[in-house]
């Protein structure tokens, strides 16, 4: 049976290849060309992957620090490993499963840091959003005091402020108005200190303190008495605060398509600024123009005529 | 192939020596050229095509231009590591016993030098396996030997020879050895007419004879040109655009068109008439005279040069038809006739080589038997480049040991 010295000498008699010193090779480049030409796609490429394992062998086995197959090719060459073997070397073979393993290995570790740096995050998180919450809850406990301990010493100023009306006027009924006037001097400071202070608490309360000043006016001398315009002043802001909430409301009505509620609204609005009696208030009256003019472009998109 | 090939004149696929001198034509321009380059630089670059003939200029050409006294050249070719081959080449060489802890290529080859008192020529052939093949590690190695050999003062020339597709991997090398591509030379193949000459000097030294040798030899070239493809299009367009189907006429009108690729191949000094010319008989054997048809022709003749093949003859393609020739024409006293019956017989060649791999093969599957291992085993020989590269008997027998 020929063997392969009988096959390389039968090729070297027909020029095919070329022996010297026990070396073969094919006879010319042309020639390797032609026997290329002859393998198949799928040989082409484990050819191509062989020749990368054995370079990439050999400059691992040269180098200080490990040089592995890259990744990509420990997955490319999965479905050509049998035929692979065949063609490299144990150490080769070994350098490829070695070079999976360290993907593999390296791929877990990634997932392994991944889910630490997750788990980290995620504490951090936690631990950030339980101390905002202590924190807006001293907060929102701080304001409540403050406007409990606020509300205290208003309803405490109108009482004394009320309680001084009161003397005042019986003292100016029996007949001394000089001691009136101090008395009546006393609770306008004392009141007029309030309705800053009220002013962050509610509207309500300032109300009533301004219904308590204005008790002040007819019985206050001219050289100290509360101007009418002083008390406007209060209200004209007030008024405004309660109709931007208002307004605000009537907004929402008219996105939800609610028109005929948000129409009302701006009756409302309109009422109240007449009932405020506020006159000659330029503030008020544009917001009523305002009002008036919003009511109108509201109604018109909606192709309804409302008559005023 | 029969054991004529013996006797036969051809050298087949093997480079021509220096004794091989009388023999090797066609190349003396290249061989002045390159024997210039390198006896003036310290490193020469030969590069070109596979099949241009680089080891025959270098081992037959360059060889014959020196003196037994004056050259000692040392081949070197890549077997594992170039390196590692260099250092054999050099000890082969070398009477003196370097301790293996002395020894340095550069003063390896100083010794050399040192020893036989000739300049050194280095000829690293087929150089591009070290970028096929090699390492990067071992590629700058060799980069810091040229660079200290260059260097030094040793009376030591390079010569680089290798294939054109690989010599832009030279760039490597400009870092270290920025005058590497100051002195290089390309290879072409031979055009028509150098082939031309070649084969009526091969009639007039060999124990071939050309009958009717003009005619002969340009049937010859005829058949192995690249463009015959080319022409055998046009031919069909012309057919199809005329409508053609006088067989006569489509020969001739065929030979004319063989007559302009001729032409398109610079080798209009061998019929000594211009392109205008055959464009002119082809319409005049087409015989037409509309116009149109006229103008039409003119185009489909006057396109042929940009789609025109532009490739020469290699000369192992050469090589393997004339031994083509000769195994049919072999006589029992060792003489062979070449005429045009002859390259009738044997046929035109659409594919030299393939058909010769195939002729061999079919011949091992007579002699061993198995077709299949054969190619495997040939398989084995080759780069997934596709080019050639050197293995030791014991190593395929090691790769096949149920062979």
């Amino acid at each position: 049976m020929p063997d392969v010295k009988d096959y390389i000498k039968e090729f070297e008699r027909l020029k095919v290849v070329k022996i010297v010193d026990g070396r073969v090779e094919v006879a010319h480049d042309m020639l390797a060309q032609k026997i290329f030409d002859k393998r198949t796609p799928e040989s082409i490429m484990v050819g191509e992957m062989v020749q990368k394992i054995k370079n990439r062998y050999r400059e691992h086995t040269n180098r200080v620090s490990p040089y592995w197959l890259p990744k990509v090719d420990c997955v490319e060459l999965q479905p050509f490993l049998e035929k692979i073997k065949k063609l490299i070397t144990d150490e080769e073979l070994e350098y490829v499963h070695t070079s999976t393993l360290v993907h593999k290995n390296r791929r877990r570790n990634l997932r392994i840091l991944i889910a630490a740096v997750i788990g980290v995050i995620s504490i951090l998180a936690i631990f950030l959003y339980l101390k905002n919450k202590e924190k807006n809850e001293t907060i929102s406990e701080l304001n409540r005091t403050k406007k409990e301990l606020a509300s205290k010493i208003i309803n405490e100023d109108v009482y004394k402020g009320d309680a001084l009306i009161k003397r005042a006027e019986h003292i100016n009924e029996v007949g001394y108005p000089n001691n009136a006037y101090h008395l009546y001097n006393s609770a306008k400071i004392i009141l007029e200190d309030s309705i800053h202070l009220s002013s962050t608490v509610s509207i309500d309360m300032s109300r009533t303190i301004i219904e308590n000043l204005k008790k002040l006016h007819p019985k206050s001398s001219d050289s100290t008495a509360i101007k009418s315009s002083y008390f406007d002043e209060y209200l004209v802001t007030l008024l405004l605060r309660e109709i931007e909430v208002e307004l605000n409301k009537i907004q929402e009505l008219e996105r939800a398509g609610e028109h005929e509620q948000a129409d009302k609204g701006y009756e409302d609005i309109i009422k109240k600024i007449e009932d405020s009696k506020v006159k000659n208030f330029q503030k008020i009256k544009a917001k009523r123009q305002q009002v008036v003019e919003k009511r109108k472009l509201n109604t018109s998109s909606d192709g309804v005529n409302f008559n005023y | 192939m029969s054991d004529n090939n013996i006797i036969s004149p051809f050298k087949l696929f093997d480079a021509y020596e220096r004794e091989d001198r009388d023999l090797f034509f066609g190349r003396d321009t290249e061989i002045d050229d390159l024997y210039s380059k390198v006896i003036h630089n310290r490193l020469t670059l030969l590069y070109g095509l596979s099949g241009t003939g680089k080891t025959s200029l270098i081992r037959c050409g360059l060889a014959s231009c020196f003196d037994e006294s004056d050259w000692f050249e040392l081949y070197v070719r890549r077997d594992k590591n170039i390196m590692a081959s260099l250092e054999k080449a050099i000890k082969s060489n070398t009477v003196k016993i370097f301790r293996e802890e002395d020894f340095s290529l550069i003063e390896g080859v100083r010794n050399l030098f040192l020893e036989n008192f000739k300049p050194i020529y280095l000829i690293f052939d087929q150089f591009e396996e070290l970028f096929i093949e090699g390492s990067f590690s071992e590629i700058k190695q060799f980069i810091d030997f040229l660079q200290q050999l260059i260097a030094s003062d040793i009376h030591c020339r390079v010569l680089i020879s290798m294939r054109e597709e690989y010599y832009v991997n030279l760039d490597m090398f400009e870092e270290k050895i920025p005058n590497v591509f100051d002195s290089r030379m390309r290879l072409e193949n031979m055009t028509n007419k150098d082939l031309r000459d070649v084969l009526f000097k091969i009639a007039d030294n060999s124990s071939v004879a050309f009958i009717k040798r003009e005619k002969t030899v340009r049937k010859i070239i005829k058949n192995l040109s690249p463009a015959r493809k080319d022409k055998e299009r046009l031919v069909e367009q012309l057919i199809k655009t005329l409508d053609l189907s006088d067989v006569k006429k489509i020969k001739r009108v065929g030979d004319k068109v063989e007559d302009l690729i001729y032409i398109y191949n610079n080798d209009e000094d061998v019929i000594g008439i211009n392109e205008e010319e055959v464009v002119l008989q082809i319409i005049e054997e087409l015989e037409i005279t509309d116009a149109k048809k006229i103008k039409e022709v003119r185009r489909l003749v006057e396109d042929l040069p940009p789609t025109y093949t532009h490739t020469r003859i290699s000369l192992p393609y050469m090589q393997v038809y004339l031994q083509k020739l000769f195994d049919a024409s072999f006589k029992e006293d060792g003489t062979a006739i070449f005429d045009t019956d002859l390259i009738k017989k044997v046929g035109k060649l659409d594919d030299v080589l393939g058909e010769f791999l195939e002729d061999q093969l079919k011949a091992i599957e007579e002699a061993l038997g198995n077709k299949e291992f054969a190619l495997q085993l040939l398989d084995s020989l080759i780069t997934n480049e596709g080019t050639k590269k050197v293995i030791t008997i014991q190593e395929l027998q090691q790769k096949y040991p149920n062979a």
